[in-house]
């Protein structure tokens, strides 16, 4: 039998590799920042939205992507889609540089340059448009390269063409364009009687005109990387990477293949130049990978989808800090119905782990806007969500959208929220949702059938006043017997340590209620109380179990030898009690 | 390459889809009128842009016909657009433009609505200015200060935050719609006023103390060496259960004068009183008074539902840096139980057009603010009402000639503002006001920001956008 002789080309395992690398590595640690980007974006189909982008340079690139990115919504989409731009570039770029064929080993400026993409793309701040019209200006580089054997008219009149097109489909790439143009002229052509310097020259004329004549705004967007990315950030050097190595690539290509194919090897070579990309992979991705912002989506993307349990095993395994985590983690124990039996179950920092100190971020407006629509302050669920809202450079984000339409809806506002409404109905994935909302719009009673909106005109307010900060414990005076929001109130001063504060709500509550299943954590509270007000004692008649509970917390608080071992034996049987808390959690 | 041109048809067929995709249908209920936006009866200038809008039928064939005595346009499809030429042409000569919208029904062509364009000689300035921003609470992101021609749909920017989105601009006003001398307000720190005058571009430092740590509300005298401002501490709140979502009060609030030639402040006691709330000051054309609205102080804001504004005037002698004795007041709106906001005279002096609402000052939150005018020289109030709408009617100004006003107003969804323009005869007498224009019926629908400060200008602002830039960016 004939022995099978397949050779299976480098490249195409290298891409394969590359390729399975990044998905994985994007589905397995980063596929709640996709789900995010998603988040971060309201990609609307209709003409207005193309026009509005499309008429603008650079909006081809922006409109592409954006409507790649709303996709993300789909599991496994945003790593694929990812990858395939990732690995396209790498390739085009592989052929851009190659020289001669048999120099299919060399990778390293492409594997650096995909890297920096790839991490720029994990920064919320960096757009995908950076990606794809990164991918435009390689595609064009190699389109410009392939006619370097014709003359030097038809090679200016090519990168002009080229030049242009880039600057209205992806500005602002013509600039790297027409620089590594110019390297490419420098590299195959020599100094060429100065004319290999035409579009560096070009490139810095252009610039400082557009920055003369149309000011720093119009310069940094249409004509410097800063033009992909957010303008809220001061952009770090890793933005600047893919920018800065490609034309150095392009003219050290030579010099790098001499001094490489010194070593001779090829397998020498080529895991030498693995090695290098796996030491930048290791050492610079954690940095820059904006990993902190990693719960924050993931617990977000549960919240959007209302997987509770989700974020309750999350937030067991990898106890948040952030007030913003807090907010969803608490926020899923209370619509789990358990906020009260297990509030102390899991990490705690104090009453602002119940609700965040606005700090004017759309992150913050993400989380505020449920927390507030949940216990019914609609007011400030509008506000939080409209805020948010405010923050997009598009038409807003889906849920703050949404949200929009909810309050609208239920304060009566049936413009407004036809308005919002318009938007999300000329989207992929919530026309489905604001098709439904239609219906309100002209049957408004029929709002109390829907599970989102029941219950909840019950909490709007009958005579008018300023809505403060205090407005869920107005809220909870107004709805005595609303259980969520008597809990979020107790819970308040418990978390905040505010003993006074919990005895006065739970008196204006249980004194002369007839609520039963009062939790257990209430009555190790009252303990806590009794100690400076024996009454409390006479007034509520607490189980012995937990009366036993508290004694055998005394016992073991008295009985340790030092501060050490009080706090370590009171951690194994008492952890997840009020008085653990109250000793040994710093609230913020 | 062949590999290339396949990635860009794919790319180009998604755009394509995508774009193909059609928008959900106007909501009917944004509008009760047979056409959005409601143009029929609107009295328009000879030189506006096309009116566009879109016929509210549920029938596939329509067709507009817009016709004079000597010419006539057709245009098909329920979305109206009538090309710039033609527009032109049917406006060049009529005083009325008849418009008959008919649909077909079972072969048969039938008349569905028909209403006149009345077109008036009086001239409007050619250019308007505004700031577009988010009808929000606290956080701003894109804004900017724009000017648009009213003879098409260009649009440019003044100066947009785009790149820069801590900066938020606002307060902008020019002298008499002069488009070489305007100023406009920056914020937060470094926060200044950005005046621009005789061809140059400087930032004043507007924090002269504790007290005045910056300028707000600016009219500009007619010499153009000084402009009055008010000094307000102005504070935010939420409604729980009201038809205005957010209350806006000033704690406190003042007005002085700045000359702008040497950024000095001039004060008066008649101007800063401690029993008083001074704001919206106001220059008549001739430049001796000052009109302004004043209230007088309570504790905010336990008793806001209280707090009426009077419109006052005082006499001045700028020259010689004279303020009267006396503070007149012109209107004793508190006695009437309302509240006075955005005085403003008109050119020749004669008519004083201001904002009513019910109480406090920032009556773009206030639902039952309406436009209302005072006959100066005969000392009587003037029906305008044919402007006004259920919604909040506000911030407005006059046409270089007196002729044309602009406002703002909430009419269209009672949250988003939009600039409307009405004509007033010489006797008072306001026309019906019509929407500012846009190529496509739907833009504002899908316009997200509120246009804001509406403001006739007397030409186009040259391009100083750069240098503007600079300065707001402290890189001057």
């Amino acid at each position: 039998m004939k022995k099978l002789d397949i050779h299976v080309p480098f490249g195409l395992i290298l891409i394969i590799t590359e390729g399975c690398f990044i998905v994985g590595l994007l589905q397995y640690r980063y596929v709640f920042h996709l789900f995010f980007l998603e988040q971060y974006q309201l990609f609307l189909e209709g003409k207005e939205y193309a026009a509005e982008l499309l008429s603008r340079p650079g909006g081809f690139i922006e409109y592409i992507s954006e409507y790649c990115v709303q996709f993300f919504h789909i599991d496994f989409v945003g790593c694929v889609s990812i990858a395939v731009i990732l690995l396209l570039i790498g390739w085009l770029l592989h052929c851009l540089l190659k020289e001669k064929r048999e120099q299919d080993i060399y990778f390293l400026f492409e594997g650096i340059i995909v890297f920096f993409l790839l991490l720029n793309i994990l920064d919320i701040a960096f757009f995908l448009r950076g990606m794809v019209g990164y991918l435009f200006c390689i595609a064009c580089l190699y389109v410009y390269r392939q006619i370097q054997n014709r003359l030097f008219s038809v090679r200016l009149l090519w990168g002009i063409g080229l030049g242009c097109a880039l600057f209205w489909i992806a500005a602002p790439f013509q600039t790297l364009f027409l620089i590594t143009a110019g390297c490419l002229e420098l590299k195959e052509h020599g100094f060429n009687k100065g004319r290999s310097l035409i579009w560096p020259i070009c490139t810095g004329v252009i610039v400082c005109s557009v920055y003369y004549w149309g000011g720093n705004g119009v310069c940094r967007i249409y004509m410097l990387p800063d033009g992909i990315c957010s303008f809220q950030i001061i952009l770090g050097w890793t933005k600047y990477v893919s920018w800065v190595l490609l034309p150095v690539a392009v003219l050290l290509m030579p010099l790098f293949n001499k001094l490489v194919g010194k070593i001779g090897n090829i397998y020498h070579i080529r895991i030498i130049q693995m090695s290098m990309l796996m030491v930048i992979f290791i050492f610079v991705l954690p940095k820059y990978d904006d990993g902190g912002s990693l719960p924050y989506k993931r617990l977000n993307h549960y919240a959007v989808n209302e997987k509770w349990d989700e974020i309750l095993d999350y937030c067991k395994k990898y106890p948040p800090e952030d007030f913003r985590c807090l907010n969803y983690q608490n926020l899923a124990l209370a619509k789990k119905g358990i906020l009260t039996d297990s509030l102390f179950a899991y990490n705690q920092k104090g009453g602002k782990g119940l609700f965040a100190p606005w700090d004017r971020t759309v992150y913050t407006a993400f989380v505020l806007q449920k927390v507030c629509y949940y216990y019914g302050n609609i007011a400030f669920a509008q506000k939080y969500a409209f805020e948010g809202n405010v923050c997009s450079t598009s038409r807003g984000f889906p849920e703050t959208m949404k949200m929009l339409v909810r309050t609208n809806l239920l304060q009566k506002e049936y413009r407004v929220a036809a308005k919002y409404i318009y938007y999300l109905q000329q989207t992929s994935f919530y026309k489905d949702w604001a098709d439904r909302q239609c219906r309100y719009l002209s049957v408004p009673d029929a709002v109390e059938e829907d599970p989102q909106y029941a219950g909840k005109r019950q909490f709007l307010w009958q005579k008018n006043h300023f809505v403060l900060s205090n407005e869920f414990r107005m809220l909870a005076s107004r709805n005595k017997d609303d259980r969520q929001l008597r809990n979020f109130v107790l819970c308040f001063y418990l978390l905040e340590k505010d003993l006074a504060g919990f005895l006065e709500w739970f008196n204006y509550y249980y004194a002369s209620s007839e609520y039963e299943d009062i939790p257990d954590v209430y009555y190790e509270a009252l303990m806590v109380c009794s100690i400076d007000i024996p009454e409390v004692l006479d007034r509520y008649r607490i189980p012995d179990s937990v009366k036993n509970d508290f004694e055998m917390y005394n016992l073991i608080y008295r009985s340790a030898k030092d501060l050490k071992e009080r706090k370590y034996r009171l951690s194994l049987y008492h952890a997840d009690s009020y008085w653990f808390y109250f000793h040994y959690v710093n609230k913020q | 390459m062949n590999k290339l041109s396949l990635l860009l048809s794919v790319i180009l067929l998604m755009v394509v889809y995508a774009c193909d995709y059609a928008p959900a249908c106007m909501p009917v209920y944004l509008s009760n009128s047979f056409i959005y936006p409601d143009y029929s009866g609107v009295t328009i200038p000879r030189n506006i842009a096309s009116l566009s809008f879109r016929v509210g039928t549920e029938k596939k064939e329509v067709k507009t016909i817009f016709h004079t005595k000597d010419y006539s346009v057709t245009v098909k499809g329920k979305e109206v657009v009538v090309p710039t030429r033609k527009w032109k042409k049917l406006l060049r000569s009529e005083e009325k433009v008849q418009v008959d919208i008919l649909v077909k029904e079972r072969a048969k062509w039938e008349p569905f609505y028909s209403f006149l364009l009345h077109i008036s000689a009086d001239e409007i300035d050619p250019y308007i200015t505004y700031r577009l921003i988010a009808p929000g609470y606290e956080v701003w992101n894109c804004m900017g200060i724009y000017q648009r021609s009213l003879s098409s749909f260009e649009e440019s920017p003044v100066y947009e935050n785009n790149t820069m989105s801590h900066f938020c601009v606002n307060c902008h006003t020019a002298n008499k719609g002069n488009p070489e001398e305007f100023i406009f307000h920056q914020r937060p720190k470094p926060s200044g006023t950005i005046l621009v005058k005789g061809g140059t571009v400087q930032k004043l430092n507007t924090c002269y103390s504790e007290k005045i740590p910056a300028l707000v509300y600016p009219s500009w005298h007619p010499s153009g060496n000084y402009i009055a401002f008010s000094v307000n501490k102005t504070v935010q709140s939420i409604h729980s259960a009201d038809a205005n979502r957010i209350e806006v009060w000033d704690a406190y609030s003042d007005i002085v004068i700045v000359d702008i030639r040497n950024n000095t402040l001039i004060t008066t006691p008649s101007l800063m009183s401690e029993e008083s709330f001074e704001t919206f000051p106001s220059f008549s054309p001739d430049g001796k008074t000052l009109y302004f609205c004043s209230a007088r102080s309570m504790q905010l804001p336990d008793s806001l539902l209280r707090l009426k504004y009077d419109l006052c005037s005082i006499e001045v002698d700028m020259d010689n840096l004279i303020f009267g004795q006396r503070v007149d007041t012109v209107i004793k709106a508190s006695e009437d139980d309302y509240s006075i906001s955005f005085p403003r005279l008109s050119p020749d002096g004669r008519f004083l057009l201001y904002t009513w609402h019910k109480y406090g000052n920032f009556s773009i939150w206030h639902r039952e603010a309406d436009l209302k005018m005072y006959d100066l020289e005969k000392k009587h109030p003037v029906d305008i009402e044919i402007v006004n709408s259920s919604e909040a009617e506000s911030y407005h100004s006059w046409s270089s000639n007196g002729r044309w006003i602009i406002f703002s107003s909430r009419r269209g969804d009672g949250l988003y503002t939009r600039p409307y323009i009405a004509h007033i005869d010489t006797n008072g007498i306001a026309g019906k006001p019509f929407l500012l224009p846009q190529k496509s019926s739907s833009y504002y629908l899908f316009q997200d920001r509120s246009y804001n400060i509406p403001e006739f200008m007397t030409g186009k602002i040259k391009n100083c956008r750069t240098r503007i830039e600079k300065v707001v960016e402290g890189r001057d």
